[in-house]
């Protein structure tokens, strides 16, 4: 008798305690962090010039560029961006709360090798009326190029330019118009400081397709860029 | 038998506190996944269809002589930034913001003419969607002359319209710049990171301001 009086007595005690429990809404388990009161936080923007970079956050990592990480506590953040092919890039971000922290970060890549110097293309050397024909020689210091009846030949130093583009060349006129067209359809242009070259690269012959010549034409102009810009990174240091 | 209902009872009252009591709680509800909410479930859906005229910077130099000027377009290649698709990104992010309608971007396998639909020469494309932003990037670059202040410039068109008829709702041109500090060659070395950081600002401010427009727009 005396047992099943203690039984009736555990099981109101317990039934009064699931009650209670389920009236105060299982807080007790829902975690006490409601109890305090929510840490300062502002979000975090971050974006690369190339995409896909790995992005770790205080040792973590939290994603691939583009992303927006939200909530990031405010303070100070330590980021890592990796990628394969590129230089690791580390900077610390300050995250201010209610505010959006941006990073637009652009990575460095491994240096990839240029192409075995000095490199030769059959070009068309563009005049103000006209053109001529010949062989235009990319080495490490200058641009040299002969015409195949000897009627131009001249050299340029790397050193010296002042841009390298992809330009159908200036248009006197009122407006900076010029003519527009596909970048893959215009010359390699580069500027001396005395004067302006433009070169059209081709394979064979100049009567071949476009898209051929096209190609040669970007693979000049991408050799003398990376060199060109090459020499800002040496002048600036 | 009294000690069998007691028992019983007891029981029950055990399962009703681990079982129940849990449910109650906010914890219990929360999705693991982060929840949408730029966009109430009734907002009508709508696509971001970006046109590039040219994947390339593009550089308007303007040179005056005495008795005429001259003027050149000079294009230089981006290395790795898709500006496409960095645009794209920023402005659906941006457009979070606009809480009248629920965006994302065009997907790799919806097709959309975004010049003819512009022009009002095609009829928009079947799309899960109830509206289509439509983007025209005429050029992106920089623009140096000799009497005037360099800058990195974008110019822009945005047409709102309806998915089902193609009727335009909202409409806007923009063509934001900002003040290029330094030179354009030096701008080119260490993997053009002077010409990406530039062209990302400008790109930043015409996302806001297009989100700004268009939320003092009656649509």
């Amino acid at each position: 008798m005396k047992n099943s009086i203690r039984h009736e007595v555990i099981a109101v005690v317990l039934s009064l305690s699931c009650l209670s429990s389920v009236w105060t809404g299982g807080q007790s388990q829902a975690g006490d962090k409601s109890q305090t009161p929510a840490e300062p936080a502002g979000s975090l923007r971050v974006k690369t010039d190339v995409p896909e970079v790995q992005v770790i956050m205080d040792d973590k990592e939290v994603g691939r560029t583009p992303l927006t990480l939200k909530p990031v506590p405010a303070g100070s953040r330590h980021l890592t961006l990796i990628k394969e092919g590129y230089e690791d890039h580390t900077q610390q971000v300050e995250i201010i709360a209610q505010k959006t922290a941006s990073v637009f970060v652009v990575m460095k890549p491994v240096t990839t090798p240029l192409p075995e110097l000095p490199v030769e293309f059959k070009v068309m050397h563009q005049h103000k009326f006209g053109y001529c024909v010949g062989i235009l020689t990319v080495s490490a210091k200058s641009l040299d190029y002969k015409s195949d009846r000897d009627e131009d030949k001249f050299q340029i130093p790397i050193q010296t330019l002042k841009s390298v583009s992809r330009s159908w060349g200036p248009v006197p006129g009122m407006a900076p118009g010029g003519i527009n067209a596909q970048t893959d359809m215009m010359a390699c242009r580069i500027e001396a400081p005395d004067r302006a070259y433009g070169f059209l690269a081709y394979k064979d012959q100049i009567g071949e397709e476009m898209k051929v010549a096209s190609q040669k034409t970007k693979e000049l102009f991408d050799v003398v860029y990376r060199l060109w810009t090459d020499t800002i990174k040496t002048e600036k240091r | 038998m009294k000690q069998m209902f007691a028992n019983l009872f007891l029981a029950l009252a055990f399962i009703v506190a681990h079982s129940v009591a849990p449910m109650t709680s906010d914890a219990f509800y929360r999705d693991p996944a982060p929840i949408n909410t730029a966009a109430r479930p009734s907002a009508p859906s709508a696509v971001v269809a970006v046109y590039l005229q040219s994947p390339d910077f593009t550089v308007r130099e303007m040179k005056y002589r005495v008795f005429y000027n001259k003027g050149e377009v000079k294009r230089v290649p981006l290395t790795g930034y898709d500006f496409k698709a960095s645009f794209t990104d920023e402005l659906v992010n941006a457009l979070a913001e606009e809480k009248r309608m629920a965006w994302r971007p065009q997907s790799a396998n919806e097709t959309i003419d975004v010049v003819g639909l512009l022009d009002g020469k095609v009829s928009p494309p079947k799309l899960e969607a109830d509206r289509l932003l439509l983007v025209n990037i005429a050029e992106y670059g920089a623009f140096l002359a000799d009497l005037a202040a360099d800058k990195f410039y974008i110019m822009a068109r945005f047409k709102l319209v309806e998915r089902a008829t193609g009727k335009k709702i909202w409409e806007k041109k923009l063509f934001e710049r900002i003040d290029l500090e330094g030179k354009i060659a030096d701008m080119q070395a260490d993997n053009q990171k002077g010409l990406k950081e530039g062209i990302n600002k400008v790109l930043e401010k015409v996302c806001v301001k297009l989100v700004a427009e268009m939320q003092k727009a009656k649509i």
